[in-house]
């Protein structure tokens, strides 16, 4: 704080107010002795005109005075001094109670009967004087603490608009989704977050930050912009939740984490894929297997080790169309009612089980809000529900936003990778080549048909060819989830093997064409039968995947063994 | 006291024991109890006996529990967990970096 107004300090001044010039010299004289300023006054209406001027902190005042007494000068200048500090010292012959009465109602605060001792009255000036620094302090502390707070306000609705838009970006408002949130700070540490694939589908996520409010908020801001950003350019949940780790890892404190659960709802693929990382048991229900099934938490929550010292098992489980994911975090199965009992999940369970699917969101809301009546809130509680729908190309939003491809050149190029089998491994290349196409070819708009017919052939090189995993392998759902982790099994124990994905663009004005041509070291298959795959069959998602591969393709052709796939896309 | 650390003596490790709720308010206690245990202590045991109950940021004090002791090196043995302990310990996974033993 600033103390440059010292000199004038108007807490060094006090008025003299008698109408008897011996008295005012003499009390001038012990005033200025002890080192304050008097100003002298004759009478009430010169006290008050002296007090507006100077705002002394303390007046002695006598009572019976010419024009104006002392009891009204004592009004008027309280009135004057609003919120601001001045003490009034009466110094009267007066004794009777009818005098104190008066001296107190016209708002003095202390008296002295003349005659008085001097060390009585510096006594009562210092301590009197002491008061109205301290006084002085409060009020600019005051001051202080009010501008810091409207400021804090103002950052706050800043950080609030900013955290809306950057986490909060639509969630709720999607056609498949209901749900209910509530959180008990101002900024949520539960977040929930949905984004569409490129190659239709939807990254799904839901996130509970240790914590609330604000400290909580902060690391939902790089969590929406990395899921935002990759699921966009075709990464898949597994580079997703590594990178999640990575950026978490390196900014939390030690004791700040995630749990989250990431979901990879992918029609196409007809995939259902599941990451979940310290949050209870999800629930995937409604797809005609009778019971929910769990979707348990097999990973560490987000942000606690470093990416390189930990697996991310991700559980893989059919795509079933109108089945539904019911997302919660602990908030929900840790909600207490009034007897301080938990709501637990196998409450969840019940009424999963014995509801229809289409109504268990809402009993299950409902009976949530019933449990816990008017006890109080402990924890962010997040409930959603989420159906699963098949992709409507016709009608997708093309996920892919290139800002920067409008004015795109003529394009003419061609690019070979060749991954050996440490890259396959680790390394997904589909995301990379998208990046290229995307950027290079102009063809805006048909991107996601180009990202499903790669990431499709891509992935049928890696399975059929160079894991010679067989696709029959998937019939029924036991089937499917052995197959998928069949499918990690090899690829951990993979020796050899390689993949070639060889992508020639010839593209000008906004029209174009794509040949691709993807070999695997595998043994290759008879394609005759192959190709003749029933499309209506749900059971067989590699047989459906490759059909919607045909139908976008100009042409599709298997060459030699069965090792190498030629497609031609076009588009404009 | 609700946090009690008990110097481990003869080549016996340290040993922190929490009573009551391990939350957000014994943040204090639990730091001060685990600074008693040196850096270089071949490990510790937490002792959950008495222990109703953990929360999320129980969780965190025991990551930076295990910091101190050297993050992935730390030997730290979680005890005596009740259902509730054991349940909130494993959907979170912390067995990848703690040992825990349930109610013997």
């Amino acid at each position: 704080m600033m103390n440059s107004d010292e000199d004038e300090m108007p807490l060094n001044k006090i008025l003299i107010v008698d109408d008897e010039a011996t008295n005012r010299s003499i009390l001038s004289a012990i005033i200025k002795k002890e080192g304050y300023i008097p100003l002298l006054a004759e009478n009430g209406q010169d006290a008050v005109s002296l007090f507006e001027l100077h705002e002394p902190s303390i007046v002695l005042m006598d009572i019976q005075m010419p024009v104006m007494d002392g009891y009204e000068a004592t009004k008027r200048i309280k009135k004057i001094a609003g919120g601001k500090f001045v003490s009034v010292i009466f110094l009267t012959a007066l004794d009777s109670d009818a005098d104190l009465k008066g001296c107190r109602e016209a708002g003095g605060d202390d008296f002295l009967v003349k005659p008085y001792k001097h060390e009585i009255l510096k006594a009562k000036i210092k301590m009197l004087s002491d008061l109205g620094e301290t006084h002085k302090k409060i009020q600019e502390q005051k001051k202080e603490l009010s501008s810091f707070h409207q400021t804090l306000q103002h950052e706050k609705e800043v950080a609030e608009r900013v955290f809306d838009n950057i986490v909060n970006d639509g969630f709720s408002r999607r056609l498949n989704v209901q749900g209910m949130f509530s959180s008990l700070a101002l900024f949520d540490g539960d977040v929930v977050f949905a984004v569409d694939k490129p190659s239709g589908g939807v990254h799904v996520m839901l996130c509970d930050f240790t914590g609330h409010g604000l400290s909580a908020a902060i690391g939902a801001m790089p969590v929406s912009l990395v899921i935002k950003s990759m699921t966009k350019k075709g990464y898949s949940i597994r580079d997703i939740v590594k990178e999640l780790n990575d950026k978490l890892y390196d900014l939390l404190p030690a004791d700040m984490f995630c749990a989250a659960c990431m979901i990879d709802i992918d029609p196409a693929n007809r995939l259902v894929n599941v990451w979940n990382g310290g949050l209870p048991a999800q629930y995937y229900y409604g797809g005609g297997h009778g019971e929910a099934i769990r979707l348990e938490s097999r990973n560490l929550p987000l942000g606690v080790v470093q990416t390189d010292r930990v697996d991310f098992v991700i559980d893989v489980y059919p795509f079933v169309e109108g089945a539904h994911l019911l997302l919660h975090s602990d908030g929900v199965t840790e909600s207490r009612n009034q007897q301080g009992e938990h709501y637990g999940e196998e409450r969840i369970e019940f009424l999963l089980s014995g509801t229809k699917a289409h109504d268990a969101f809402c009993v299950i809301r409902n009976d949530l809000e019933v449990f816990r009546g008017s006890a109080e809130q402990l924890d962010d509680i997040t409930l959603t529900d989420i159906i699963l729908e098949a992709t409507d190309f016709s009608s997708l939003q093309d996920a892919y936003q290139p800002h920067d491809v409008l004015n795109t050149p003529p394009a003419d190029w061609k690019v070979i990778f060749e991954l050996d089998f440490t890259t396959l491994k680790s390394y997904d290349v589909v995301p990379l080549v998208m990046q290229h196409v995307m950027k290079t070819t102009g063809a805006t708009g048909y991107l996601k048909e180009i990202h499903l017919m790669l990431s499709e052939l891509f992935m049928n090189a890696l399975d059929h060819g160079v894991l010679s995993l067989d696709s029959s392998m998937k019939s029924g759902s036991d089937g499917f989830m052995e197959f998928y982790r069949e499918k990690e099994k090899r690829l951990a124990n993979l020796q050899a093997g390689n993949i070639i994905l060889e992508l020639e663009c010839h593209a000008a004005k906004g029209q174009g064409e794509l040949r691709l041509r993807i070999s695997d070291s595998g043994d290759g298959f008879d394609y005759t039968k192959k190709m003749m795959v029933d499309n209506s069959s749900s059971f067989v998602p590699s047989g459906r995947g490759m059909a919607m591969v045909k139908e976008l393709c100009q042409s599709l052709k298997y060459q030699g063994k069965g090792n190498c796939v030629d497609a031609i896309y076009e588009w404009g | 006291m609700s946090v009690t650390y008990i110097p481990g003596s003869s080549g016996e490790p340290d040993v922190i024991k929490v009573s009551g709720a391990f939350d957000f308010n014994m943040r204090q206690e639990f730091r001060d109890a685990y600074e008693q245990v040196g850096s270089d202590a071949r490990g510790c045991v937490v002792d959950f006996r008495d222990t109703d109950y953990i929360d999320s940021s129980a969780l965190g004090m025991l990551l930076l529990f295990r910091d101190h002791l050297g993050g992935g090196s730390s030997n730290i043995e979680l005890v005596n967990c009740g259902e509730i302990i054991s349940k909130i310990l494993k959907v979170s996974n912390f067995h990848q970096l703690f040992t825990i033993a349930e109610v013997s």
